[in-house]
Protein backbone atom coordinates (compact mmCIF):
# COMPACT_ATOMS: atom_id res chain seq x y z
CA UNK A 1 0.00 0.00 0.00
CA UNK A 2 1.17 3.79 -1.11
CA UNK A 3 2.52 5.70 1.64
CA UNK A 4 -0.22 8.41 1.23
CA UNK A 5 -3.12 5.78 0.58
CA UNK A 6 -2.00 4.78 4.12
CA UNK A 7 -2.57 8.38 5.39
CA UNK A 8 -5.71 9.05 3.60
CA UNK A 9 -7.01 5.34 5.26
CA UNK A 10 -6.11 6.56 8.41
CA UNK A 11 -7.75 9.70 8.38
CA UNK A 12 -11.02 8.26 6.45
CA UNK A 13 -10.67 5.71 10.12
CA UNK A 14 -10.81 8.78 12.26
CA UNK A 15 -13.54 10.25 10.46
CA UNK A 16 -15.53 7.52 10.49
CA UNK A 17 -15.02 7.02 14.62
CA UNK A 18 -15.61 10.42 15.18
CA UNK A 19 -18.75 10.52 13.06
CA UNK A 20 -18.20 13.12 10.07
CA UNK A 21 -18.07 10.29 7.31
CA UNK A 22 -21.31 10.18 5.63
CA UNK A 23 -23.91 8.42 4.24
CA UNK A 24 -22.40 6.67 1.05
CA UNK A 25 -18.66 7.40 1.71
CA UNK A 26 -19.35 6.11 5.31
CA UNK A 27 -21.19 2.61 3.43
CA UNK A 28 -18.35 2.22 1.67
CA UNK A 29 -16.14 2.32 3.96
CA UNK A 30 -18.07 0.13 6.21
CA UNK A 31 -18.07 -2.53 3.06
CA UNK A 32 -14.10 -2.29 2.99
CA UNK A 33 -13.55 -2.69 7.12
CA UNK A 34 -15.04 -6.31 6.23
CA UNK A 35 -12.09 -6.57 3.97
CA UNK A 36 -9.42 -4.98 5.31
CA UNK A 37 -7.49 -5.99 8.94
CA UNK A 38 -5.52 -3.45 8.98
CA UNK A 39 -8.42 -1.02 8.40
CA UNK A 40 -10.06 -2.54 10.91
CA UNK A 41 -7.27 -1.91 13.29
CA UNK A 42 -7.33 2.09 12.32
CA UNK A 43 -11.01 1.86 12.98
CA UNK A 44 -10.02 0.09 16.84
CA UNK A 45 -6.88 2.83 17.03
CA UNK A 46 -9.17 5.58 17.18
CA UNK A 47 -12.17 4.06 19.10
CA UNK A 48 -9.75 3.47 21.70
CA UNK A 49 -8.82 7.50 21.49
CA UNK A 50 -11.82 8.99 21.49
CA UNK A 51 -13.49 7.08 23.69
CA UNK A 52 -11.43 8.56 26.11
CA UNK A 53 -13.34 11.79 25.77
CA UNK A 54 -16.06 9.94 27.88
CA UNK A 55 -13.72 9.35 30.61
CA UNK A 56 -12.70 13.28 30.41
CA UNK A 57 -15.82 15.33 29.95
CA UNK A 58 -19.51 15.86 31.96
CA UNK A 59 -21.76 13.28 30.38
CA UNK A 60 -25.52 13.03 30.76
CA UNK A 61 -26.54 10.26 31.86
CA UNK A 62 -30.62 9.13 32.36
CA UNK A 63 -32.18 5.93 33.26
CA UNK A 64 -33.98 5.10 30.19
CA UNK A 65 -37.98 4.12 30.66
CA UNK A 66 -38.56 0.49 32.29
CA UNK A 67 -39.89 -0.62 28.19
CA UNK A 68 -36.45 -0.73 26.95
CA UNK A 69 -35.89 -3.39 28.98
CA UNK A 70 -38.90 -4.82 28.62
CA UNK A 71 -38.76 -5.29 24.66
CA UNK A 72 -35.14 -6.18 24.91
CA UNK A 73 -36.04 -8.97 27.51
CA UNK A 74 -38.80 -10.08 25.05
CA UNK A 75 -36.73 -10.02 21.78
CA UNK A 76 -33.60 -12.42 23.63
CA UNK A 77 -36.10 -14.90 25.05
CA UNK A 78 -35.14 -17.78 23.19
CA UNK A 79 -37.08 -20.07 20.77
CA UNK A 80 -37.44 -23.64 21.98
CA UNK A 81 -36.84 -24.91 18.10
CA UNK A 82 -33.58 -23.28 18.03
CA UNK A 83 -32.13 -24.68 21.44
CA UNK A 84 -32.45 -28.13 20.60
CA UNK A 85 -30.46 -27.66 17.29
CA UNK A 86 -27.59 -25.32 18.58
CA UNK A 87 -27.71 -26.31 22.10
CA UNK A 88 -23.61 -25.03 22.16
CA UNK A 89 -24.72 -21.44 21.06
CA UNK A 90 -26.37 -20.90 24.12
CA UNK A 91 -23.16 -21.69 26.32
CA UNK A 92 -20.63 -19.98 23.95
CA UNK A 93 -22.77 -16.67 24.01
CA UNK A 94 -22.96 -16.64 28.14
CA UNK A 95 -19.75 -17.36 28.34
CA UNK A 96 -18.86 -14.83 26.62
CA UNK A 97 -21.49 -12.07 28.13
CA UNK A 98 -20.53 -13.33 32.00
CA UNK A 99 -16.85 -12.29 31.17
CA UNK A 100 -17.90 -9.20 29.43
CA UNK A 101 -19.94 -8.18 32.39
CA UNK A 102 -17.45 -9.05 34.64
CA UNK A 103 -14.84 -6.82 33.53
CA UNK A 104 -17.42 -4.46 32.45
CA UNK A 105 -18.50 -3.80 35.74
CA UNK A 106 -15.68 -3.84 37.92
CA UNK A 107 -13.86 -0.68 39.04
CA UNK A 108 -15.90 1.85 41.55
CA UNK A 109 -15.52 5.63 41.14
CA UNK A 110 -12.17 6.82 42.59
CA UNK A 111 -12.87 7.44 46.39
CA UNK A 112 -15.49 4.80 46.37
CA UNK A 113 -14.84 1.98 48.89
CA UNK A 114 -13.26 -0.32 46.86
CA UNK A 115 -12.11 1.74 44.07
CA UNK A 116 -9.19 -0.01 42.86
CA UNK A 117 -5.57 1.20 42.24
CA UNK A 118 -3.68 -1.40 40.46
CA UNK A 119 -4.48 -4.47 38.78
CA UNK A 120 -2.19 -7.46 37.73
CA UNK A 121 -3.53 -10.09 34.70
CA UNK A 122 -1.99 -13.61 35.33
CA UNK A 123 -1.98 -14.28 31.92
CA UNK A 124 0.17 -16.97 29.73
CA UNK A 125 1.08 -15.60 26.27
CA UNK A 126 -0.97 -16.52 23.79
CA UNK A 127 -3.71 -17.54 26.40
CA UNK A 128 -7.43 -17.13 25.36
CA UNK A 129 -7.99 -15.20 28.86
CA UNK A 130 -6.34 -14.46 32.02
CA UNK A 131 -5.58 -16.97 34.57
CA UNK A 132 -6.46 -14.39 37.56
CA UNK A 133 -6.91 -11.05 37.81
CA UNK A 134 -6.08 -9.29 40.54
CA UNK A 135 -6.84 -5.97 42.10
CA UNK A 136 -5.53 -3.84 44.72
CA UNK A 137 -7.96 -1.44 46.15
CA UNK A 138 -7.23 1.23 47.96
CA UNK A 139 -7.89 0.37 51.49
CA UNK A 140 -4.91 -2.36 51.12
CA UNK A 141 -7.50 -5.00 50.11
CA UNK A 142 -6.24 -8.20 47.52
CA UNK A 143 -8.80 -9.22 45.54
CA UNK A 144 -8.57 -12.16 43.70
CA UNK A 145 -10.94 -13.41 40.69
CA UNK A 146 -10.25 -16.62 38.93
CA UNK A 147 -10.87 -16.68 35.66
CA UNK A 148 -9.21 -18.44 32.74
CA UNK A 149 -7.60 -21.41 35.46
CA UNK A 150 -10.06 -24.58 35.83
CA UNK A 151 -9.03 -26.94 38.15
CA UNK A 152 -5.47 -27.09 40.54
CA UNK A 153 -3.62 -30.27 39.96
CA UNK A 154 -4.23 -33.22 42.46
CA UNK A 155 -2.76 -32.80 45.79
CA UNK A 156 -1.49 -28.71 44.84
CA UNK A 157 -2.26 -25.55 45.07
CA UNK A 158 -1.56 -22.09 44.07
CA UNK A 159 0.08 -19.89 46.26
CA UNK A 160 0.35 -16.00 45.50
CA UNK A 161 3.22 -13.82 46.84
CA UNK A 162 4.84 -10.24 46.40
CA UNK A 163 7.85 -9.22 45.58
CA UNK A 164 9.14 -6.63 47.05
CA UNK A 165 11.83 -4.43 45.74
CA UNK A 166 14.42 -6.57 47.91
CA UNK A 167 14.76 -9.52 50.29
CA UNK A 168 12.41 -12.67 49.87
CA UNK A 169 8.50 -13.06 48.35
CA UNK A 170 6.27 -12.32 50.97
CA UNK A 171 3.36 -15.18 51.72
CA UNK A 172 0.09 -14.65 50.64
CA UNK A 173 -2.63 -17.46 50.83
CA UNK A 174 -3.72 -19.97 48.13
CA UNK A 175 -5.65 -18.77 45.05
CA UNK A 176 -9.25 -19.76 44.10
CA UNK A 177 -9.54 -21.54 41.14
CA UNK A 178 -12.89 -22.27 38.59
CA UNK A 179 -14.15 -18.65 38.88
CA UNK A 180 -13.98 -18.51 41.99
CA UNK A 181 -13.35 -15.37 43.72
CA UNK A 182 -11.20 -13.96 46.84
CA UNK A 183 -10.45 -11.28 48.80
CA UNK A 184 -7.93 -10.79 51.89
CA UNK A 185 -6.51 -7.28 53.60
CA UNK A 186 -3.49 -6.49 53.68
CA UNK A 187 -1.27 -5.86 56.46
CA UNK A 188 1.26 -2.80 56.53
CA UNK A 189 3.82 -4.69 55.76
CA UNK A 190 2.41 -6.67 53.28
CA UNK A 191 0.64 -3.46 51.43
CA UNK A 192 3.96 -1.31 51.60
CA UNK A 193 6.09 -3.66 49.79
CA UNK A 194 3.66 -4.57 47.26
CA UNK A 195 2.96 -0.59 46.25
CA UNK A 196 6.66 -0.25 46.52
CA UNK A 197 7.81 -2.94 44.07
CA UNK A 198 4.29 -3.57 42.03
CA UNK A 199 5.13 -7.69 41.79
CA UNK A 200 3.31 -10.88 42.30
CA UNK A 201 3.69 -14.13 41.37
CA UNK A 202 2.40 -17.70 41.65
CA UNK A 203 4.25 -20.67 42.53
CA UNK A 204 2.71 -24.49 42.28
CA UNK A 205 3.05 -25.72 46.07
CA UNK A 206 1.51 -28.75 47.97
CA UNK A 207 -1.74 -28.30 49.05
CA UNK A 208 -2.20 -26.03 51.45
CA UNK A 209 0.80 -23.83 50.44
CA UNK A 210 4.40 -23.76 50.88
CA UNK A 211 5.78 -25.52 53.95
CA UNK A 212 8.58 -23.36 53.94
CA UNK A 213 7.62 -19.56 54.03
CA UNK A 214 9.63 -19.06 50.97
CA UNK A 215 8.31 -20.39 47.59
CA UNK A 216 8.83 -24.33 47.48
CA UNK A 217 7.64 -25.43 44.05
CA UNK A 218 7.93 -23.79 40.28
CA UNK A 219 6.96 -20.43 39.83
CA UNK A 220 4.07 -20.58 36.98
CA UNK A 221 2.82 -16.78 36.54
CA UNK A 222 3.76 -13.73 37.52
CA UNK A 223 3.05 -10.30 37.01
CA UNK A 224 2.99 -6.41 37.36
CA UNK A 225 0.48 -4.42 38.93
CA UNK A 226 -0.67 -1.55 36.28
CA UNK A 227 -2.77 1.22 36.37
CA UNK A 228 -6.49 0.06 35.42
CA UNK A 229 -6.67 2.59 32.53
CA UNK A 230 -3.45 0.59 31.57
CA UNK A 231 -5.73 -2.51 31.06
CA UNK A 232 -7.99 -2.16 28.89
CA UNK A 233 -9.71 -4.80 28.68
CA UNK A 234 -9.75 -6.18 31.82
CA UNK B 1 -23.88 -15.25 38.10
CA UNK B 2 -26.04 -16.58 35.65
CA UNK B 3 -25.66 -14.77 32.48
CA UNK B 4 -29.14 -13.49 32.31
CA UNK B 5 -28.53 -11.89 35.82
CA UNK B 6 -25.36 -10.64 34.67
CA UNK B 7 -26.64 -9.22 31.31
CA UNK B 8 -29.85 -7.09 33.40
CA UNK B 9 -26.94 -6.07 35.85
CA UNK B 10 -24.77 -4.82 32.71
CA UNK B 11 -28.07 -2.91 31.32
CA UNK B 12 -28.98 -1.77 34.50
CA UNK B 13 -25.30 -0.08 35.26
CA UNK B 14 -24.46 1.08 31.99
CA UNK B 15 -27.98 1.86 29.99
CA UNK B 16 -28.15 5.44 31.72
CA UNK B 17 -24.64 6.61 29.87
CA UNK B 18 -25.58 5.26 26.86
CA UNK B 19 -29.13 6.60 26.98
CA UNK B 20 -27.52 9.63 27.43
CA UNK B 21 -24.79 9.81 24.61
CA UNK B 22 -27.75 8.56 22.47
CA UNK B 23 -30.14 12.02 23.16
CA UNK B 24 -26.97 13.98 23.16
CA UNK B 25 -26.69 12.45 19.58
CA UNK B 26 -30.34 11.95 18.43
CA UNK B 27 -32.11 14.96 20.54
CA UNK B 28 -34.75 12.77 20.57
CA UNK B 29 -36.46 10.06 23.00
CA UNK B 30 -38.54 7.64 21.47
CA UNK B 31 -35.24 7.10 18.68
CA UNK B 32 -32.93 7.10 21.80
CA UNK B 33 -34.74 4.26 23.44
CA UNK B 34 -34.56 2.50 19.94
CA UNK B 35 -30.95 2.19 19.46
CA UNK B 36 -30.20 1.47 23.12
CA UNK B 37 -32.27 -1.80 22.59
CA UNK B 38 -30.31 -2.26 19.34
CA UNK B 39 -27.48 -1.53 20.96
CA UNK B 40 -28.11 -3.97 24.27
CA UNK B 41 -29.37 -6.78 21.48
CA UNK B 42 -26.42 -6.46 19.41
CA UNK B 43 -24.39 -6.69 22.57
CA UNK B 44 -26.08 -9.58 24.19
CA UNK B 45 -24.98 -11.64 20.06
CA UNK B 46 -21.85 -10.03 19.76
CA UNK B 47 -20.10 -9.83 23.35
CA UNK B 48 -17.72 -12.63 22.50
CA UNK B 49 -16.23 -9.71 19.35
CA UNK B 50 -15.10 -7.34 22.13
CA UNK B 51 -11.44 -7.51 23.02
CA UNK B 52 -9.21 -4.91 24.41
CA UNK B 53 -7.99 -3.49 21.31
CA UNK B 54 -11.73 -1.83 21.24
CA UNK B 55 -10.77 -0.23 24.50
CA UNK B 56 -12.77 -0.88 27.58
CA UNK B 57 -15.64 -2.63 27.29
CA UNK B 58 -18.00 0.24 28.11
CA UNK B 59 -16.02 1.93 25.64
CA UNK B 60 -16.66 -0.94 23.26
CA UNK B 61 -20.29 -0.19 24.11
CA UNK B 62 -20.90 3.06 23.48
CA UNK B 63 -18.93 2.40 20.30
CA UNK B 64 -22.03 0.21 18.77
CA UNK B 65 -24.63 3.18 20.78
CA UNK B 66 -23.14 5.70 18.69
CA UNK B 67 -22.37 4.24 15.16
CA UNK B 68 -25.99 3.05 15.27
CA UNK B 69 -26.98 6.85 16.27
CA UNK B 70 -24.69 8.19 13.50
CA UNK B 71 -26.86 5.63 11.38
CA UNK B 72 -30.38 6.80 12.87
CA UNK B 73 -28.87 10.58 12.26
CA UNK B 74 -28.57 9.77 8.19
CA UNK B 75 -32.02 8.39 8.44
CA UNK B 76 -33.72 11.58 10.44
CA UNK B 77 -31.55 13.87 7.40
CA UNK B 78 -33.11 11.86 4.84
CA UNK B 79 -36.88 12.25 6.03
CA UNK B 80 -36.31 16.02 6.54
CA UNK B 81 -35.14 16.36 3.26
CA UNK B 82 -38.19 13.91 1.90
CA UNK B 83 -40.52 16.22 3.90
CA UNK B 84 -39.95 19.35 3.75
CA UNK B 85 -37.11 20.04 1.27
CA UNK B 86 -35.50 21.31 4.12
CA UNK B 87 -31.66 20.92 5.04
CA UNK B 88 -30.45 20.45 8.48
CA UNK B 89 -33.05 21.82 10.65
CA UNK B 90 -33.07 20.86 14.50
CA UNK B 91 -29.86 18.60 14.50
CA UNK B 92 -28.19 22.19 14.43
CA UNK B 93 -29.11 23.13 17.94
CA UNK B 94 -26.65 21.82 20.81
CA UNK B 95 -27.94 19.09 23.03
CA UNK B 96 -29.03 18.61 26.29
CA UNK B 97 -25.35 18.85 27.65
CA UNK B 98 -24.85 22.46 27.70
CA UNK B 99 -22.32 23.23 24.84
CA UNK B 100 -20.67 26.21 26.27
CA UNK B 101 -19.86 24.39 29.76
CA UNK B 102 -18.35 21.00 27.80
CA UNK B 103 -16.10 23.71 25.39
CA UNK B 104 -15.32 25.96 28.43
CA UNK B 105 -14.33 22.43 30.13
CA UNK B 106 -12.19 20.97 27.60
CA UNK B 107 -9.48 24.09 27.38
CA UNK B 108 -8.40 22.83 30.62
CA UNK B 109 -8.45 19.09 29.55
CA UNK B 110 -4.18 18.52 30.00
CA UNK B 111 -4.44 15.67 27.24
CA UNK B 112 -3.66 16.20 23.84
CA UNK B 113 -7.39 17.43 23.15
CA UNK B 114 -6.86 20.08 25.81
CA UNK B 115 -3.78 21.24 23.72
CA UNK B 116 -5.71 21.32 20.14
CA UNK B 117 -6.35 25.08 18.64
CA UNK B 118 -9.61 25.97 19.97
CA UNK B 119 -11.51 25.32 16.62
CA UNK B 120 -9.96 22.52 15.90
CA UNK B 121 -10.89 20.91 19.10
CA UNK B 122 -14.30 22.70 19.03
CA UNK B 123 -15.72 21.27 15.78
CA UNK B 124 -14.15 18.21 17.00
CA UNK B 125 -16.14 18.28 19.78
CA UNK B 126 -19.52 19.32 18.53
CA UNK B 127 -19.29 16.46 15.62
CA UNK B 128 -18.08 13.67 18.19
CA UNK B 129 -20.91 14.74 20.88
CA UNK B 130 -23.21 16.31 18.78
CA UNK B 131 -23.55 14.35 15.59
CA UNK B 132 -22.62 17.51 13.65
CA UNK B 133 -21.68 16.90 10.23
CA UNK B 134 -19.54 18.56 8.14
CA UNK B 135 -22.28 20.84 6.35
CA UNK B 136 -23.92 21.30 9.78
CA UNK B 137 -20.87 22.17 11.58
CA UNK B 138 -19.95 25.25 9.18
CA UNK B 139 -23.47 26.39 9.44
CA UNK B 140 -23.22 26.52 12.84
CA UNK B 141 -19.70 28.30 12.79
CA UNK B 142 -20.71 30.48 9.76
CA UNK B 143 -17.29 29.10 8.02
CA UNK B 144 -16.99 27.44 4.50
CA UNK B 145 -17.17 23.57 4.23
CA UNK B 146 -14.29 23.26 3.02
CA UNK B 147 -12.58 25.36 5.91
CA UNK B 148 -14.70 22.85 8.56
CA UNK B 149 -13.26 19.99 6.91
CA UNK B 150 -9.86 20.93 7.12
CA UNK B 151 -10.07 21.90 11.16
CA UNK B 152 -11.19 18.50 11.40
CA UNK B 153 -8.85 16.85 9.71
CA UNK B 154 -5.68 18.77 11.07
CA UNK B 155 -7.44 18.38 14.15
CA UNK B 156 -7.02 14.72 14.23
CA UNK B 157 -3.81 14.93 12.86
CA UNK B 158 -2.63 16.86 15.78
CA UNK B 159 -3.98 14.69 18.00
CA UNK B 160 -2.48 11.32 16.72
CA UNK B 161 0.88 13.46 16.53
CA UNK B 162 0.25 14.29 20.10
CA UNK B 163 -1.09 11.00 21.50
CA UNK B 164 1.83 9.13 19.83
CA UNK B 165 4.81 11.96 20.79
Amino acid sequence: MKPDHNRRNKMLAAEYVLGTLRAGARRRFERWLLESAELRRDVWYWERRLGRLQESLPVMEQTPPERVWRNIRRRLSPEPARRARDWWRPLAAAAAIAALVFVALRFGAPGERGHIDFVAVMKKAGAPEPAWVIDLEHDDSLVVRALGIGRKPSGKDFQLWILPPSGAPLALPVLPVNGGERRFALDAEQARSLRAGRRLAVSLEPRGGSPTGEPSGPVVYSARLRAPADHPGV
Amino acid sequence: MGDNAAFERLYRQCSPRLYGICLQLLREGAEAEDVVQETFIRIWHSAGDYHEERGSPLNWMITIARYRCLDHLRRQQVDLRARSGLVGTDNDQPGPLDMSQMLSQSRLLDDCIGKLEERQRTSILMAYFHGLSHGQLARRMGKPLGTVKSWIRRGMMDLRRCIEA
